[in-house]
């Protein structure tokens, strides 16, 4: 599907991943309806969103457990511009701790954020989109919707629901013949949103991002792909890939590994927490920002560079069948491989730090 | 199983505190070891020195850096079991029979006075620290909800005790920087002390119950678990709660950007949370006692300061009819004490609770009650004083508010000794910045001269023929 000129509704858009894909579609011509329970925070991404081409864009303040306020959000934005060719659930909240510590009325709302807001999100587009003959909806799950997290069971039940949620609505289509209409879902791995900090907290811990964390940009452009040629799902960041397939050939080790990660990676091992709502009930106070502070850019380019640094590095040891340091007699080439490789590293380190200002 | 029961109860035990310290000592002494190093790290004044040349603000981070180590990672502390605790408690005594056991609350002149017995010591309180590198010193009440899920959690885990998080950025501050205490407070007596009382003390061997009845205002922070805004030291327990221009002063020397502390409500009196002796165990000991034929003994007294003055004339009397002089007075202060060493050279132990003014002044008290005649007790009695007095003092890491320095301690001790004053084991120019203080005490206690050989214990009778004779209420203990 063509994006430019499309109409792209988000939901959660105020901040993190939602934000940076109202921002992704906005650069790509696409006219943007943002919804979230924040209106200053909306008004603000809007306002970046309108910096590209003039993109056009409505806000609309919803609170996603409101079926009535998100079928206004879909009214709107038809009146608005009279159709909706991209519906992105995306709203989220969690709540972490341990089963017995954290409240009943907490895991429901998680759920009646998470998974209500989808269904009745999707309740609203798609109607509008077999109406329309064309459209797609992308329902954001998460890794956590294929391998599930300890002291998170609330966010774990949700994503898989959104799965399959999504596979079902994408049953009944084809059964029924719609065709042009596609549901689509997108699993991020972590992501650098201000997610983690914003989460109700019951564990007595702080909430990290667990590592590797990507961009959420990264998981912009795996959206607006996915309008561009709709799949039935992709997973956003290679740690998320890696473990949704190893999740299919060992399950036990994969689950194991993730509660282990959760445990020492996800949660702070010296920085306490107060228990806390987080944002489940009132949003936070502030703005809203498309990076939660964890440095995923930063991260991602790290990484990229150490990876590539020791590809180089290995493939011009192996291709010359000498040892990396010291070379051997008479190939002066290889007495290098290892300089060069530290030198690359270098430079492009201070090329990051320099763009990261 | 016992073996990572023991190892468990050893890594989460912090190794600064009280109740640790007096387990270990006695446990030293009971096998004849001396209590060097904590009896665990190195007693090296040497590398004391080392350290104390280091420039104060990497003093200051060594201490900080100590608390870090000591404290369980957060994803530990669903792991503390007070069982764990209790199994390396008794697991640092030999297999007896011993012929006394003292048990609740800790003190310095509670570990002479087992010691004086040859008996062991099982507390009622034992601490278990957890990082925390995120709150604020200065923020008491960010300091309760930080660490209030834990301590919940902590006293969820262990039906039988009650949890304390105690927070005192005054005396402790050094190490809150990096860390949160968590007193655990036995109710009941547990499976491991039954066990110890049923098959390690000889038949028939008196159980002293020790009390301690010092309160501190609390507030409930879930069940069985409790938030005490500061503790026994230098600053007077009203004055946490309503700071005034001396803890402003100090806020700003200790470069807080805070000028008081806004503690949360408290909503009772409770046991105070390290020292202070919670009643629900004591149905436990008698029943056990009861069932094993062993009496119980009580020893009260309102702080764990008091019991010092009773248990250094206990032990002068106790040097004097062994044919000593018993005129030489060494003074301890916290955890750096010694009961085999003080045994050797034939000293009496008066211990301090802290290096603080109320510390000093109990001393003073002591002291001046010896001098005889209407400056002393003012009944007319012999004057008595120490020819030899030796004082030795813990290092915390920050001059807290009430802290008496080093040449101040001197000429007190000077003003009462006969002969000799000196301070010893206590880098001046260090202290209280220096992380090599536990190193240096007990060398400094090994090399004052004259060597005693070790007497055999005293039986429990000699605490009724002492106190029948001198009285209780004169020192302020209760003995029954």
């Amino acid at each position: 599907m063509r994006v430019r000129d499309s109409v792209v509704v988000v939901t959660g858009a105020s901040s993190g991943i939602g934000r940076a894909t109202a921002l992704c579609f906005a650069r790509k011509g696409a006219a943007v309806v943002l919804a979230a329970r924040r209106e200053e925070a909306l008004e603000e991404a809007a306002r970046e969103c309108e910096k590209h081409d003039g993109a056009q864009t409505l806000v609309v303040p919803t609170d996603v457990t409101d079926p009535e306020a998100v079928d206004a959000l879909a009214q709107r934005a038809v009146e608005r511009f009279g159709r909706i060719d991209v519906w992105v659930n995306n709203a989220a909240v969690t709540a972490i701790g341990p089963f017995q510590e954290v409240p009943l009325e907490d895991i429901r709302r998680v759920m009646d954020v998470n998974v209500m807001g989808y269904v009745y999100g999707a309740r609203a587009a798609l109607p509008i989109m077999r109406e329309q003959g064309h459209g797609v909806l992308v329902n954001v799950s998460s890794v956590v919707g294929v391998v599930s997290q300890p002291y998170n069971q609330a966010y774990t039940m949700s994503k898989f629901a959104i799965r399959g949620l999504t596979s079902s609505l994408r049953q009944e289509l084809k059964i029924e013949g719609v065709r042009g209409v596609h549901v689509c879902s997108v699993l991020p791995a972590t992501i650098d949103t201000p997610f983690f900090d914003e989460a109700a907290n019951y564990s007595g811990r702080k909430v990290l991002a667990m590592p590797p964390v990507y961009p959420p940009e990264r998981v912009a452009r795996a959206i607006v792909n996915m309008v561009r040629m709709p799949r039935r799902e992709t997973v956003v960041g290679p740690m998320g890939r890696q473990m949704v397939m190893e999740s299919k050939m060992a399950p036990g080790t994969v689950e194991n590994t993730m509660g282990i990660m959760f445990d020492r990676k996800h949660l702070s091992r010296k920085e306490p927490a107060p228990a806390n709502t987080g944002n489940l009930y009132e949003p936070s106070p502030d703005s809203g920002s498309v990076p939660g502070g964890w440095h995923g850019r930063r991260r991602t380019n790290v990484r990229r560079t150490l990876t590539a640094v020791a590809l180089v590095g290995l493939v011009a040891g192996v291709g010359r069948r000498m040892p990396l340091v010291g070379g051997g007699r008479g190939n002066r080439r290889a007495r290098h491989v290892l300089p060069v490789a530290v030198g690359a590293w270098k430079v492009a380190r201070v090329v990051k730090k320099r763009r990261s200002g | 199983m016992k073996l990572m029961s023991r190892a468990k109860g050893a890594r989460f035990q912090t190794d600064f505190d009280s109740s640790a310290n007096t387990v270990r000592a006695l446990g030293s002494f009971l096998h004849g070891e001396s209590h060097r190093g904590m009896s665990m790290g190195p007693g090296s004044p040497r590398l004391a020195n080392g350290l104390a040349r280091l420039p104060r603000p990497v003093r200051r981070r060594i201490f900080a850096g100590m608390g870090y180590q000591q404290a369980i990672p957060l994803d530990r502390v669903r792991d503390v079991r007070i069982e764990d605790l209790d199994e390396w408690v008794v697991q640092q005594y030999g297999p007896g029979p011993y012929p006394a056991l003292v048990i609740g609350s800790t003190s310095g002149a509670v570990v002479h006075l087992a010691a004086a017995l040859g008996a062991p010591f099982l507390p009622q309180t034992q601490l278990v620290s957890v990082r925390d590198t995120a709150t604020h010193p200065d923020d008491p009440r960010a300091a309760l909800d930080a660490i209030a899920p834990l301590a919940r959690r902590v006293a969820a885990n262990n039906p039988g005790i009650a949890v304390y998080h105690m927070h005192d950025p005054g005396q402790d501050r050094a190490m809150l920087e990096k860390m949160a205490y968590l007193r655990l407070k036995r109710l009941e007596l547990g499976e491991a002390y039954e066990r110890f009382i049923e098959e390690r003390l000889a038949p028939g061997a008196p159980i002293i119950q020790v009390e301690c009845t010092r309160d501190w205002r609390t507030r409930e922070i879930g069940d069985r678990a409790y938030f005490q805004f500061g503790c026994l030291g230098g600053i007077p327990e009203e004055e946490y709660h309503d700071t005034g221009e001396r803890i402003t002063e100090f806020l700003h020397t200790a470069k807080s950007d805070r000028d008081g502390w806004e503690p949360p409500e408290t909503d009772a009196r409770r046991p105070e949370a390290e020292w202070g002796f919670h009643p629900s165990m004591a149905e436990g000991v008698r029943r056990v006692a009861e069932r094993s034929g062993h009496p119980v003994r009580r020893l009260t007294f309102e702080d764990p300061q008091v019991p010092s003055a009773f248990v250094a004339d206990f032990y002068r009397s106790w040097y004097r009819e062994r044919g000593m002089e018993g005129n030489r007075l060494l003074v301890e202060s916290y955890v750096q004490w010694d009961p085999l060493w003080v045994l050797k050279v034939g000293a009496v132990p008066f211990w301090l609770r802290f290096n603080m003014r109320p510390a000093q002044e109990a001393l003073i008290d002591y002291l001046e009650g010896l001098e005889g005649g209407d400056r002393g007790t003012g009944d007319g009695s012999e004057p008595d004083p120490y020819d030899e007095i030796r004082l030795n003092v813990f290092s915390q890491g920050l001059k807290s508010p009430g802290l008496v320095p080093p040449e101040e301690w001197r000429e007190t001790i000077e003003r009462y000794a006969r002969r000799k004053a000196e301070v010893i084991g206590v880098d001046e120019e260090a202290y209280p910045v220096d992380p090599g203080s536990t190193m240096r005490f007990q060398p400094a206690f090994e090399g004052i001269e004259g060597r005693h050989p070790l007497p055999t214990p005293l039986p429990v009778d000699a605490i009724d023929t002492f106190l029948a004779e001198h009285g209780g209420g004169r020192y302020g203990v209760g003995w029954s």
